[in-house]
C-alpha cells in the first residue's frame, strides 16, 4: 500500500486512540464533580439532621 | 490528592505527548517500504500503550496479593482502579495494533501468538469486572476479584515473552539481546510518548482512586444520616 493511502488509517488510529484516552479522563472528571456535589449535599443534610 | 501534583502530571503528559506527535509527524522522515513505510508511525504510541497496560495489570497483580495478605480494602481499590486503566490503555493498544496489522500485513486481525495472548488478557480483565459485579458482599467480592486478578495477570509475562520465545512470529521484536532497532530521532519520539503516557497513567490512577474514596465518603455519610433518622 502506498504511503499516501496509509495516511488516513494512521491518522484515524491516532484520533481514535486519543479519543479513548481523553474520553476516559473526561469521564473521571465528570464523575468526580458529580460525587463531589453529592458529598456536599449529604454533609449539608447531616448538619440539618 | 494534591492539586499541584495533578496539574504537574497533566502538564507533563500534555507537553510530552504533544511534542512526541510533532516529532513523529514532522521531524521523523517516513521510513522505507521495507520497514512498513508511513504505517511505522503507529509504533511510537502503540508500544508505550502496550507497556503501560502491562504495568497497570501488574499493579493489579501486586495489589491483589497485598489485599489477600493484609485484608485491607485500599489494596482492592488500587487493584480494580489499575485494572480499569489497564483496559483503557489496552483498547488504545488494540486500535493502533489492528490498524498496523491492516497496513503491514493486509488484514485487520491475524492469529499471531502476541495478538492472541493479549486479546485473552483483555478478555480476562473484562471477566474480572464481570465477576466483581456478580458478588455483592464486599469482602467476598474483593477476595474473589483478588484471586481472579492474580490469575489473569499471569498472562502478562506470557504475552510479553510470546514474541521472544516462539519462533517465526509476525509481531516484530524491537528490544532484544541483539540490539535496539531504533536511531536517535526514533528513540526521542518513543521516549517522549512513553513519558507522556506514564504521566497520564499515574494521573488517571490518582483521579480514579480519588473518585473511589469519594464514593466511600458517600456511603459513610448515607449510613450516618440513616442511623440518625433511626
Amino acid at each position: 500500500m502506498p504511503d499516501i493511502e496509509m495516511a488516513p488509517y494512521v491518522l484515524a488510529a491516532y484520533v481514535l486512540g486519543w479519543a479513548v484516552l481523553v474520553g476516559y479522563c473526561v469521564y473521571l472528571a465528570a464523575k468526580m464533580s458529580k460525587i463531589g456535589k453529592e458529598v456536599d449535599h449529604l454533609k449539608e443534610l447531616l448538619k440539618k439532621e | 490528592m494534591k492539586k499541584g501534583v495533578v496539574w504537574v502530571l497533566g502538564a507533563i503528559s500534555v507537553v510530552a505527548l504533544a511534542v512526541s506527535l510533532y516529532w513523529i509527524f514532522v521531524v521523523l522522515p517516513i521510513v522505507s517500504r521495507e520497514q512498513t513505510g508511513f504505517s511505522q508511525k503507529i509504533f511510537y504510541f502503540h508500544m508505550p500503550a502496550a507497556i503501560i497496560s502491562f504495568v497497570a495489570f501488574m499493579v493489579t497483580f501486586i495489589a491483589s496479593i497485598l489485599f489477600l495478605a493484609k485484608k485491607d480494602f485500599k489494596y482492592d481499590i488500587l487493584a480494580y482502579s489499575s485494572a480499569e486503566i489497564g483496559l483503557v490503555f489496552g483498547v488504545v493498544l488494540m486500535i493502533f495494533g489492528i490498524t498496523w496489522d491492516k497496513l503491514a500485513w493486509g488484514v485487520w486481525w491475524t492469529w499471531d501468538p502476541r495478538l492472541v495472548t493479549y486479546l485473552i488478557l483483555l478478555f480476562l480483565f473484562g471477566a474480572y469486572f464481570f465477576l466483581r459485579s456478580m458478588v455483592s458482599e464486599r469482602m467476598k467480592q474483593a477476595r474473589f476479584a483478588a484471586v481472579f486478578g492474580i490469575i489473569a495477570a499471569l498472562d502478562v509475562p506470557v504475552s510479553f515473552f510470546s514474541t521472544r520465545l516462539i519462533k517465526n512470529v509476525l509481531h516484530p521484536v524491537i528490544f532484544s539481546r541483539e540490539g535496539f532497532g531504533l536511531d536517535m530521532n526514533m528513540t526521542i519520539a518513543l521516549l517522549l510518548a512513553f513519558a507522556g503516557m506514564t504521566a497520564l497513567y499515574v494521573l488517571m490512577l490518582m483521579l480514579k482512586l480519588k473518585v473511589e474514596h469519594m464514593m466511600e465518603d458517600v456511603h459513610v455519610l448515607k449510613d450516618m444520616i440513616e442511623s440518625r433518622r433511626d
